[in-house]
């Protein structure tokens, strides 16, 4: 079956699953990320805690689903979902056999999830001034008695509010709802830092591009769909399902949920304007650094200015080697071999589309690594607009979740094969290898290599190499939660991984 | 990366590892001899080599009650497990390019290449007597009954690394003393190479008509005789 040739995809069970999953909340602009320990003891508190916030429970509050509000309701006033991690999963289910047998059904997508994010860090860039043992540091943290890298972290809620005032109404509701046995140890805002919503502190604009899913009902509107070049993705790459040509298998316990990454990421800003300033041409080497320049338009789509003539599709619709139906522009003859889009650049690294180690990149018939290595990014900016004019020492980064349902085959490969080591191209004639993503930057004392930036001249024979690339982004929290689907929450509100 | 310079440093996927397997297989072999040679056919219509990065494999079979070849008698076939059943003894020896796990999921993504991994190694292992868990996801007997490799890849992993003594962390080097930072102690061993950092896709793409002299599917090639030390 190709995927893109499909017109009526199959159905999705919105109502079990948990709305973050299928849908962005594009206007949900201010969110709290609220994490939770669930102290011995305290094992049936949190329980209750999963019952209150089940759809139908009669609470003041409960967690969205992937339901389409616009069919069912106006549009909510909050939307609230929830990830477990697996110290939380240990304590909520009841018997320690029942866990078992969920780690040994799906081994290979749970035993990454079960080891957890501290355990996963080498795998991830998290080591140096990325190291576990640096997280959760600062105002964020609640529980200044609780040493944040000796406490399990087991319960995320995550609450988005259309406005301010609505983040506070419901941030009151919800604590309210929570049973006092189960602390508050981490809460951190996420405010927009533009009236779009999606400008980033790099001061790009971002969410652009992301995996358009098979069957699910926000990833392109029927009128839009002849302009949509994205190859459809199998929704078992992102919804843990029963499917025949999925490569896992899943316990029920985990059937319509997903696993997450959250991430805390800190970005320095101050670094950033400096090291591309020290360049004769700032905003292209903005541009090169990042694949778009900052207003989205693909470098490969434009190589020469921003066109803000480019809308909608026009900003993902293009490849590096094949040029897509819709692909806007002059493509270049025979692929870019990383002279308008560096092999370094973020978005060429974090999805290189069509390029030659990404086999089978278009179709369910054989979606190779273009399908399997996707993932849904959740994350939006904290902390408050770096203003040169008036600086502080406030943190600035962005937060929040990294979704699919195989944490190494999505996650963890894009950030160590791709991200980190651009294995997505083997050959590359820069004379750095192009070294490591320079949105991130090395971690300091890194090899030579990776503490530059090269990129081509416009007619492909020079390389012009910026030296000195620090690290800009400095991973400050972690997790891996799974995100359950509702009736996995009942389960675990019973202590279960199975209902009767 | 190409450079007049001589190569001073290797990223993983640059790097070239080992992988030597020695499994212990049932006395009563099938369909273990089908898929070497025809490997790259089981990729519909893409050219995997670059992505698998194998430079070499070997395959090394020692039948059950077969003796130990030449004169070292501790290369020699796994005990056998409580059944009583002698073993075999297959090792398998690969050099690759890149991470272990996007070197092995390179052909774990492949459904068609899963079946044939199933049928000439899982279903082929003798795990028994090795004090293995009868419940552990990672064990060959329960990977099958669970759906097979394609279903389980990373269950597959940690069956492989099980019997892998080689370390996917040592890359390959010219001498040890040219490695930096030099290691803090010898690791499990050295991995020598001539040419660090020549991966299959530099050979593919750098070495002129590479795609006319090493098509994807390989003919026949007539091997003249190789000459035994006289």
């Amino acid at each position: 079956m190709n995927l893109n040739t499909v017109t009526n995809p199959g159905a999705l069970d919105l109502p079990d699953i948990q709305g973050l999953l299928l849908n962005g909340y594009q206007g949900y602009n201010y969110i709290r990320h609220l994490l939770f320990t669930i102290p011995k003891g305290s094992e049936q508190a949190a329980r209750q805690l999963c019952a209150a916030l089940l759809p139908g429970s009669g609470s003041t509050m409960s967690i969205t689903t992937a339901e389409r509000w616009d069919e069912v309701t106006a549009h909510p006033p909050y939307r609230l979902n929830i990830g477990i991690t697996s110290s939380g999963l240990k304590k909520l289910v009841a018997n320690p056999a029942d866990y078992k047998k969920v780690y040994n059904k799906s081994y290979t997508i749970f035993a990454a999830y079960d080891a957890g994010a501290v355990k996963r860090a080498p795998f991830v860039n998290d080591y140096g001034t990325n190291d576990p043992s640096t997280w959760w540091k600062g105002p964020s943290w609640q529980q200044p008695g609780l040493d944040p890298v000796n406490t399990d972290i087991d319960i995320m809620l995550s609450l988005y509010a259309p406005t301010i005032e609505n983040r506070c109404i419901w941030s009151k509701k919800l604590n309210d709802l929570l049973p006092k046995e189960v602390i508050l140890c981490y809460s951190r805002d996420s405010d927009p830092i533009d009236e779009t919503g999606d400008l980033i502190h790099f001061n790009y604009h971002d969410g652009i591009s992301q995996p358009r899913i098979h069957g699910a009902p926000y990833t392109s509107k029927l009128k839009d769909a002849m302009i949509d070049d994205r190859p459809i993705v199998p929704s078992w790459n992102f919804i843990i399902q029963n499917a025949a040509d999925a490569p896992y298998n899943p316990h029920p316990l985990l059937l319509n949920g997903s696993f997450g990454a959250f991430r805390v990421l800190v970005q320095d800003v101050v670094a950033f304007d400096n090291f591309i300033a020290r360049t004769p041409n700032p905003e292209l080497v903005a541009a090169k650094m990042c694949g778009r320049w900052r207003d989205g338009t693909p470098i490969e789509v434009s190589p020469d200015a921003p066109d803000p003539k480019l809308k909608g599709f026009d900003l993902t619709n293009f490849n590096y080697i094949t040029p897509t139906p819709h692909q806007q522009g002059t493509p270049l003859a025979g692929g870019d071999d990383g002279v308008r889009c560096p092999f370094a650049a973020h978005i060429r690294r974090a999805n290189p589309r069509d390029d030659y180690n990404v086999l089978g990149n278009g179709t369910a018939a054989q979606p190779g690594m273009a399908a399997s290595h996707r993932i849904l990014r959740r994350a939006r900016p904290f902390g408050p607009p770096y203003d040169p004019a008036a600086p502080t020492q406030d943190e600035r980064g962005l937060i929040g979740l990294f979704i699919g349902a195989s944490l190494v085959d999505q996650f963890e490969f894009i950030m160590h094969s791709w991200v980190m080591n651009g294995g997505f191209r083997q050959d590359d004639d820069s004379p750095n290898d192009s070294g490591i993503d320079p949105l991130f930057g090395p971690l300091p004392n890194a090899a030579p290599a990776y503490q530059e930036f090269d990129y081509l001249s416009a007619d492909g024979q020079t390389y012009t190499s910026v030296k000195g690339l620090p690290q800009f982004v400095t991973t400050a929290g972690g997790l891996y939660v799974f995100l359950p689907a509702i009736t996995a929450l009942r389960c675990l509100s019973q202590g279960k991984v199975a209902l009767a | 990366m190409q450079q007049q310079s001589p190569v001073t440093h290797l990223t993983a996927p640059e790097q070239q590892h080992m992988l030597l397997l020695f499994l212990p297989l049932k006395s009563d072999l099938s369909a273990q001899q089908e898929a070497a040679g025809t490997l790259n056919t089981l990729f519909s219509g893409v050219d995997p080599r670059r992505l698998t990065g194998v430079h070499y494999f070997m395959v090394y079979l020692l039948p059950a009650g077969a003796p130990a070849p030449g004169i070292v008698p501790t290369f020699q076939q796994a005990p056998a497990g409580p059944s009583g059943k002698l073993k075999s003894l297959a090792v398998v020896l690969s050099i690759y390019d890149a991470d272990f796990t996007p070197y092995i999921t390179a052909f774990t993504d492949s459904q068609a290449f899963c079946e044939t991994l199933d049928k000439t190694i899982l279903a082929n292992l003798d795990e028994s007597g090795l004090g293995l868990d009868p419940d552990d996801p990672t064990t060959a007997d329960n990977i099958l009954a669970n759906g097979g490799t394609f279903k389980n890849p990373q269950a597959f992993i940690s069956l492989l690394m099980r019997y892998n003594f080689g370390d996917p962390t040592i890359p390959a080097a010219t001498s040890f003393g040219n490695m930096l930072p030099p290691p803090t102690s010898f690791p499990r061993y050295f991995l020598g190479a001539t040419f660090p950092g020549l991966t299959i896709a530099k050979v593919l793409d750098k070495y002129p008509a590479s795609s006319d002299l090493w098509p994807l599917n390989a003919p026949k090639i007539t091997y003249d005789p190789s000459l035994p030390p006289s």
